[in-house]
């Protein structure tokens, strides 16, 4: 390994690799339960520099994970195969943002809110708020193809992708689309690219799909006692024609523990009901608003709130938002974790349903839920709060995990929706995607990089399993090995 | 010791990484280590004996403690007070912060913190009235 480190130090610098073990623990664990220790990190600052060190790497065969912000919610960015760690974040540069062609071109370490800000002064937008905020990359974000709190609206990233560059593991850079908006060219490799997780290739470029920022824009709120009123108030909303930013809902449970710890006071519901609307003006605004709150009034909307300032918004999005801190007040020590039923997605008129159950699935096993659901896409997050020192905790987590997911499956709905397999859903992938799709991929992973170097571990292409090649954060982790004993 | 007291938020941290956007050290380097997130997960190594406190130290000591972390922080974990119980007992080991002890060194020997000449202080003079 030192020899390696020497030669990567003469490509990147010796600033730009780590390898104290301080600094590779620092680097060894996301939000899910693993502890997974890379051998360096390595930082390269442009394009050629990822070129050589891929191509070295490649020679090697040794394991390459790139990383954005670290902020995989499945395990995506950990190095469960040791190696290095290939860290984008020092390749943050915005190269150029333009009002004439409505296009950004960036490089992947640039932080999401960074670009925005950036944006904002130019009267534009990336409408892909993901919940991770300046946690996330760009590069993260589109390898991931991840949505954001407006995917709603605005779709999944991948939509917003004009042009990439990539390098590939064998240093060959590959170059996807232009400042043009459209191509039609063969394979959209593009799409191919996003949602790889890093297993396919290097994003060291984009170029961005940008929206006008609309001027004014309105929040809204209602509480349900029952979860088919507000499921159908919010279809109705859809049905209405107006370009809503974002539609949310978050169970009773969740919203009576949030009022208690933060004294906020609100009404005995199933479910409230939180939303935002743009205008591009204050009349079109005013008119989506009087259309809305009249929907959730017919649909058993009670206690419904227009919010324009900062203070009113907060307090209507805190069920969704604050239950980690709501919940560490009352049971200090506790936590949420990455697990492989934390993004299922359901049919739309399956989403009351879907709610209830998969919170009583989880609640049967006597630890915490939230359950949170994006109610125009049908994305539904269950947040499972455990003491990480409590051994029937995990097991209690792994047990709703895979009940939820048959659930879901069951009633026509798909495991994973948002934040991908990573490593965390190895053991599903076959199972949600079917053996032919699984074998295509691992046809096309081959073709790419055939020593299957790039982020190994990961999407069930070279194993099924987890839990077996890492470390675990608490002893108290219950492994799948463990679990079928 | 200290630094048990605070176990809890160490535990709590989830490792999303909102405290990196805010914080004046991690900017400057974009150095995992030197954020919030980054510090709680050694901290944690060095509670379970995966780490030795002088493999810490240093980065234990690369914080303004400005609190722009906790502010950032969805659960507010007070990060600054369990950096400050870390470094009491690094402290207490025999392993404070060098470059405080050098600053200290130098206020004596030449009464400022830099190690200057104090003449220089006459050439600063100088020159502003120049």
């Amino acid at each position: 390994m030192s020899g390696t480190i020497k030669q990567l130090i003469q490509v990147v610098g010796e600033t730009n690799v780590v390898s104290a073990k301080v600094d590779r623990i620092a680097y060894s664990r996301d939000l899910t339960p693993y502890f997974a220790v890379p051998d360096a990190i390595v930082f390269p600052m442009n394009t050629e520099q990822v070129v050589k060190v891929l191509t070295l790497l490649n020679e090697k065969g040794m394991p390459v994970t790139p990383r954005g912000g670290g902020a995989s919610f499945q395990g995506s960015s950990l190095a469960v195969r040791g190696g290095i760690l290939l860290d984008l974040s020092r390749m943050n540069k915005i190269i150029e943002i333009s009002n004439e062609d409505m296009i950004a071109i960036v490089q992947p370490g640039v932080r999401y809110e960074t670009f925005e800000h950036e944006l904002q002064k130019k009267g534009l937008t990336f409408p892909h708020d993901v919940g991770s905020h300046d946690a996330a990359t760009i590069g993260g974000i589109l390898a991931s193809d991840s949505n954001g709190h407006h995917a709603y609206r605005h779709g999944r990233v991948g939509a917003w992708i004009q042009g990439m560059e990539v390098v590939l593991v064998d240093g060959t850079i590959l170059r996807l689309g232009t400042r043009a908006p459209r191509y039609n060219m063969g394979y959209n490799l593009a799409a191919l690219f996003a949602g790889s997780e890093g297993t396919l290739g290097i994003i060291t470029e984009a170029t961005l799909k940008l929206a006008p920022r609309m001027p004014v824009e309105a929040t809204v709120g209602a509480f349900f006692k029952n979860l088919d009123g507000l499921i159908n108030a919010s279809l109705a909303i859809s049905m209405s024609g107006i370009d809503a930013g974002t539609l949310e809902a978050t169970d009773g449970y969740t919203v009576k523990t949030i009022s208690d710890v933060m004294n906020l006071g609100f009404p005995t519901c199933e479910g409230n009901f939180v939303g935002d609307v743009q205008g591009f003006d204050e009349e079109n605004l005013q008119r989506k608003l009087m259309v809305m709150e009249r929907i959730l009034e017919e649909h058993g909307g009670e206690d419904i709130t227009i919010a324009r300032d900062e203070e009113t918004i907060n307090k209507l999005w805190a069920p969704r938002l604050e239950i980690d801190t709501a919940i560490v007040k009352v049971h200090p020590g506790y936590r949420e974790f990455g697990f492989a039923a934390a993004d299922p997605c359901v049919p739309l008129s399956k989403q009351a349903e879907a709610i209830r159950e998969i919170g009583r699935i989880i609640r049967s096993h006597d630890i915490i839920a939230a359950v949170f659901c994006h109610t125009g896409i049908g994305i539904i997050h269950p947040a499972v709060l455990i003491d990480p020192r409590n051994k029937e905790h995990w097991v209690a987590m792994k047990k709703a995990e895979q009940e939820i997911l048959e659930y879901v499956v069951g009633i026509g709905g798909v495991v994973t929706a948002e934040h991908g397999f990573g490593y965390v859903k190895n053991q599903y992938v076959r199972q949600a995607v079917g053996s032919i799709k699984l074998e295509l991929d691992k046809k096309i992973k081959k073709l790419l990089d055939p020593k299957g170097i790039l982020n190994p571990g990961k999407m069930g292409l070279d194993t099924e399993e987890r839990d077996s090649d890492v470390g675990f954060i608490y002893k108290e982790y219950v492994t799948d090995q463990e679990m079928t004993e | 010791m200290a630094l048990e007291k605070h176990r809890h938020i160490i535990m709590e941290c989830v490792s999303c990484g909102l405290c990196q956007s805010n914080c004046p050290i991690y900017k400057q380097t974009n150095l995992e280590s030197n954020s919030a997130k980054g510090k709680m997960t050694i901290l944690f190594a060095l509670l379970e004996g995966w780490l030795n406190w002088d493999e810490v130290a240093e980065r234990m000591y690369e914080c303004t403690t400005c609190k722009n972390c906790q502010a950032t922080c969805l659960s507010g974990l007070d990060i600054p007070a369990v950096v400050e119980a870390a470094r009491a007992e690094l402290v207490k080991r025999g392993l404070g912060n060098k470059i405080s002890a050098q600053l200290v060194e130098n206020m004596q020997k030449t009464h400022n913190p830099f190690g200057e000449d104090p003449k220089a202080r006459n050439r600063l003079k100088e020159l502003a009235e120049a």
